[in-house]
């Protein structure tokens, strides 16, 4: 089995990770730059306010995704967000990021990594991703980005990545689905290539509630051999793997044609639990499917942010292709639990790259990542 | 249990052998074989223009080469044996031999990525163009290699005028072809990948320029046994309403040059046209395009919908959506062992009529009408000879009772409405003649028959040719439906309770389904779309339970005029938006130049499932007149 990048993984949670921030950051060698969703996501500014109270030199940039017609509902509680995060540091910019183009053409990938190359790096430190209130479309190239910056020695030394778990908000927001199925920009990982034309598909979709549309659509465009459906478990609620399980029946049993063997339990808490075990897989089909094609794992997250970092770490260190269906728009029902609950649970942090790891750690990136 | 209605089996199926096992060859027969008989199919491009889940797929798979060498290898077995016609019928064999080479190409959302580089127009269509064009070498080479040719029995037969072009393609060696398409393919694939686009100085533009395979290949002569075929290669661009539309507009001049001797399709959605061809069908006119083509000679359009002969549509539907579902029933073992395989036989056409006590209430109702316009005994009866005389005459001739009581109300009342205007002088007469004599026929019953469904909730949706109408002509549609039917009859049979479903399940079932399907619609603007939706629909049933059943069966759908109708894209740009998605998603079709009241109107007609949602007929030309304001009101435009 091949050495695992993040294997150690310096990574906190709940607690540990608010020592973690007061400590850290709060050094004046850090000069930091957070890049934050800035949209209606209740835990748009939760992190921004941990930061702005310790870290002596903080810059932040401020995503904005723009979709099409939103609800005024929905912009309003954006506009008191954004709001917020200025006051909350004044040194910062705001990045209006058009998610579709002309005839819903998905172009927020290209956009973000366009806006974010013309950012200045020079004397930042550390880069401070929060992922909690930004889309897979925007926030997966992003990192990409950095990541590739800080691995190559071009940019800041520090990669962080944070993530407030709430999968009660993260089920509460949900979708519209949009038209069209593809890879996430940078993540295509050889799909569509000939060289991959004739290799065993496996297919890795997260479940979750209200993307049943969605994830048959990019069942459609996969078109996998086989599909290994990820469910959520241990969870913080027993019974939600068991849940979506039920309320996938359908499409598991006759649709995707699942074996159950085949059904992937992650603990919905860690995502390099979900990051372990899809290298796992990909390193047991390799050999196996060596000789008649060669094996792809595509990797579709949806719902829990948390395992959606998993998905892409797997999908980083891998190259695999990320598929997903971009939405065009959200609903949104305030869930019992606000984010006051949110904030209860803490942060999840992964220090994906920098001083923590030793030298020769990122040579070995460099030789991964293609 | 797997039941296979549940998904487009025949997009999920690799093998090809299960693949023509089920596929049905009625909509080749229907769309393609017309424009093959009279040569525009193959030799200029062809546009095929469909609503998602209409077969597009399907059928773009049918005409791949390798596809066709496993209906060859196979061609003595029966079942084969139609598709193997329709085919010969569609000229890809000629002789019982492979006439194309035909692949098929998707070009998904990375091909529209194209058009976000900061290059120019020129390089940016020029880079789309050779990445597709390695990449249908490359498939047609797979192709070949599936349909279990060597390479070394190939040969490539170039243009003869074109050796600089033959050379950048690599000569006239497979191998060496191979291989340029793949530098191509990689090299191109590198520029699309990558997070930012390289600039444009390193990239190799005349290069790129230069390779262009389809304008150099003529043909393949390839070695088959003892014979040697010259067969014409065959290119199917699959969901082309991904790109952007002026590179579309683009793609589409390139390959409507006439000097191009490779066959070349164009697969694509509905609301990959703009609001304006897709509201105005304007994409069959005879006009010169802004591509300086001109539409009908240069371009084939094939509609796998659309406003023109919709009767024969209909019809040719039911029999291919039959034949595709006994074809489906033959992959379930439930079905297969008992040989079950006529899905009609399995739902009951017998209807199931009201319980004896709302008859009685029925029995009031019409009596009360008899009371409230005075209608003598004898007018009564007469009406009542006149329905029977209907059935007499009808293949029905043992009618219910509580449809000839709603049928008698019916004439009661258009009797009431056609009562001459009393004067002040006139004789008393207690049973004057009506200003237009009445008569029973199908549409008095089917407006009984709504009116039952409506105030004592008779099933009305049953039968099998009820269900094809509800899937809208639309393969996906009516398999999702149809898929709840099949379910409960497996059920039955398991359970040793018979195959047949009665008609008031199979009424409730539809209707559930419909209503599940229209739930858990999700696609852009879904929302107004179903704003619109239940607008119209409401309307139409109010229109459809007028006691006199102006409509017979009632409204399903509403009309503009033409005129007003063809203005809505540059009057109300979001309406025809909305419009644009729900035609694409099967909500509503559209019925172009519907002559009615000496005015041409264009009918927004509601589809299968909102149908069966509101209770409506399934009959065809009941609308209600409306205004483009109305419905631009609806969605908050104005």
């Amino acid at each position: 089995m091949k050495r695992l990048i993040w294997d150690p993984c310096v990574w906190h949670r709940g607690d540990e990770s608010e020592g973690f921030i007061s400590e850290y950051f709060a050094s004046e060698s850090r000069s930091i730059l957070l890049i934050a969703g800035a949209g209606f996501d209740p835990r748009s500014a939760l992190l921004c306010q941990q930061l702005a109270a310790v870290a002596p030199k903080l810059r932040a940039v401020f995503v904005r995704e723009q979709r099409p017609e939103p609800a005024k509902a929905l912009l309003e509680r954006a506009d008191t967000n954004v709001c917020s995060l200025q006051k909350l540091v004044p040194s910062h910019d705001i990045l209006l990021i058009d998610i579709f183009g002309y005839g819903n053409a998905v172009v927020g990938g290209r956009n973000i990594v366009r806006e974010i190359s013309k950012q200045n790096f020079h004397g930042i430190t550390d880069v401070v991703i929060d992922v909690s209130a930004m889309s897979v479309g925007t926030s997966f190239p992003l990192v990409r980005y950095i990541f590739e910056k800080v691995i190559q020695e071009t940019g800041p030394q520090n990669l962080h990545l944070f993530v407030m778990p709430d999968a009660v908000l993260d089920e509460s927001i949900v979708p519209i689905a949009g038209d069209t199925v593809g890879c996430v920009h940078g993540f295509k990982g050889g799909w569509s290539l000939d060289d991959t034309a004739s290799v065993a598909k496996l297919w890795l979709p997260q479940l979750a509630f209200g993307r049943k549309v969605s994830l048959q659509r990019i069942f459609d465009f996969v078109s996998p051999h086989d599909t290994c459906p990820i469910l959520p478990f241990p969870s913080a609620r027993p019974r939600f793997g068991d849940e979506l399980g039920e309320h996938y029946l359908m499409e598991l049993e006759s649709t995707w044609n699942v074996d159950h063997r085949n059904i992937i339990y992650a603990a919905e808490d860690d995502p390099l639990d979900l990051y372990r075990t899809i290298l796992r897989i990909d390193d047991l089909r390799r050999p196996v499917f060596q000789s008649v094609g060669g094996s792809l794992l595509i990797v579709s997250p949806t719902g829990s942010k948390i395992l959606a970092l998993g998905s892409l770490m797997a999908a980083l260190e891998r190259n695999l292709p990320v598929v997903y269906l971009e939405s065009v728009g959200y609903e949104y029902a305030t869930p019992a639990t606000g984010p006051e609950k949110s904030a209860e649970t803490g942060f999840t942090h992964i220090w994906l790259e920098g001083d923590a790891y030793l030298n020769p750690r990122r040579k070995l990136i460099a030789g991964s990542v293609p | 249990m797997i039941n296979p209605f549940e998904k487009r089996a025949t997009e999920y199926l690799r093998d090809d052998e299960a693949f023509l096992a089920i596929v049905t060859p009625e909509p080749l027969t229907t769309f393609f074989q017309k424009p093959a008989k009279e040569g525009r199919l193959y030799d200029r491009l062809t546009t095929i223009i469909g609503t998602p889940g209409s077969g597009k797929t399907t059928l773009a798979r049918l005409f791949q080469y390798s596809t066709i060498r496993t209906l060859l290898r196979n061609s003595e077995l029966t079942t084969y044996k139609p598709l193997f016609d329709t085919l010969s019928e569609c000229m890809a064999l000629v002789d019982g031999n492979p006439a194309v080479v035909g692949c098929r190409l998707p070009l998904e959302a990375e091909y529209r990525d194209f058009w976000e580089f900061p290059y120019p127009d020129e390089l940016k269509i020029g880079l789309m163009t050779a990445l597709i064009q390695a990449r249908v070498v490359l498939a047609w080479f797979r192709n070949f290699q599936l349909g279990r040719h060597e390479l070394t029995d190939i040969e490539v037969v170039p243009r003869a005028d074109a050796d600089a072009a033959t050379l950048a393609i690599g000569g006239i060696d497979v191998s060496t072809i191979i291989e340029k398409a793949r530098q191509v393919e990689r090299s191109i694939y590198r520029v699309s990948a990558a997070l930012i686009a390289p600039e444009v100085s390193t990239i190799d533009a005349e290069a790129v320029a230069a390779y262009r395979p389809l304008d150099v290949i003529e043909s393949f002569r390839v070695k088959d046994g003892g014979n040697v075929l010259d067969m014409r290669p065959l290119v199917i661009l699959d969901d082309a309403h991904n790109l952007h539309p002026n590179q579309f507009t683009l793609l589409q001049r390139w390959l409507a040059r006439r000097e191009l001797k490779v066959a070349r399709w164009v697969l694509m959605r509905l609301d990959a046209l703009k609001p304006v061809d897709v509201l105005t069908d304007s994409t069959t006119s005879d006009e010169t395009t802004d591509l300086g083509i001109q539409r009908s000679r240069e371009i084939t359009v094939i509609w796998l919908q659309s406003g023109e002969e919709r009767g024969n549509q209909r019809r040719a539907f039911r029999k291919m959506a039959k034949d595709m579902a006994n074809r489906y029933l033959a992959q379930m073992d439930v079905f297969n062992k008992r040989r079950l395989n006529n899905l009609g036989d399995l739902l009951s056409a017998e209807s199931v009529n009201i319980p004896s006590g709302k008859v009685s209430q029925l029995v009031n109702i019409v009596n009360a009408t008899q009371i409230r316009y005075h209608i003598s005994p004898d007018r009564r009866a007469s009406f009542q000879e006149e329905i029977m005389n209907y059935f007499s005459g009808s293949a029905e001739k043992d009618p219910p009772k509580d449809v000839l009581l709603a049928m008698l109300n019916i004439l009661m009342e258009r009797y009431s409405r056609r009562l001459p205007q009393a004067t002040l002088f006139e004789t008393e007469d207690d049973n004057p003649d009506p200003t237009r004599p009445l008569k029973a026929d199908s549409g008095v019953v089917d407006g009984a028959k709504i009116h039952l469904l409506h105030r004592f909730n008779r099933p009305y949706y049953y039968g099998i040719d009820t269900l094809c109408d509800a899937g809208s002509e639309n393969a996906e549609q009516f398999l999702q439906i149809a898929s709840r039917l099949v379910s409960r009859v497996e059920t039955q049979i398991i359970r040793n309770k018979g195959a047949s479903l009665r008609a008031d399940i199979q009424h409730s079932l539809l209707r559930e389904r419909a209503e599940e399907i229209l739930k858990q619609w999700d696609f852009p603007h879904h929302r107004l779309v179903k704003r619109l939706l239940e607008w119209i629909g409401k309307q139409c049933i109010t229109k459809s339970l007028e006691p006199n059943a102006s409509l017979g069966g009632g409204a399903n759908a509403i009309g503009i005029l033409q005129e007003e109708f063809d203005a809505i894209p540059e009057k109300y740009p979001k309406l025809a938006l909305v419009l644009q998605f729900g035609v694409a998603y099967n909500a509503f079709s559209l019925v172009p130049s519907h002559g009615t009241k000496k005015q041409i109107w264009c009918l927004i007609e509601l589809g299968g499932v909102p149908i069966l949602h509101y209770g409506l007929t399934l009959k065809r030309g009941g609308f209600l007149e409306k205004r483009s304001h109305d419905l631009s009101k609806v969605i908050n435009e104005v």
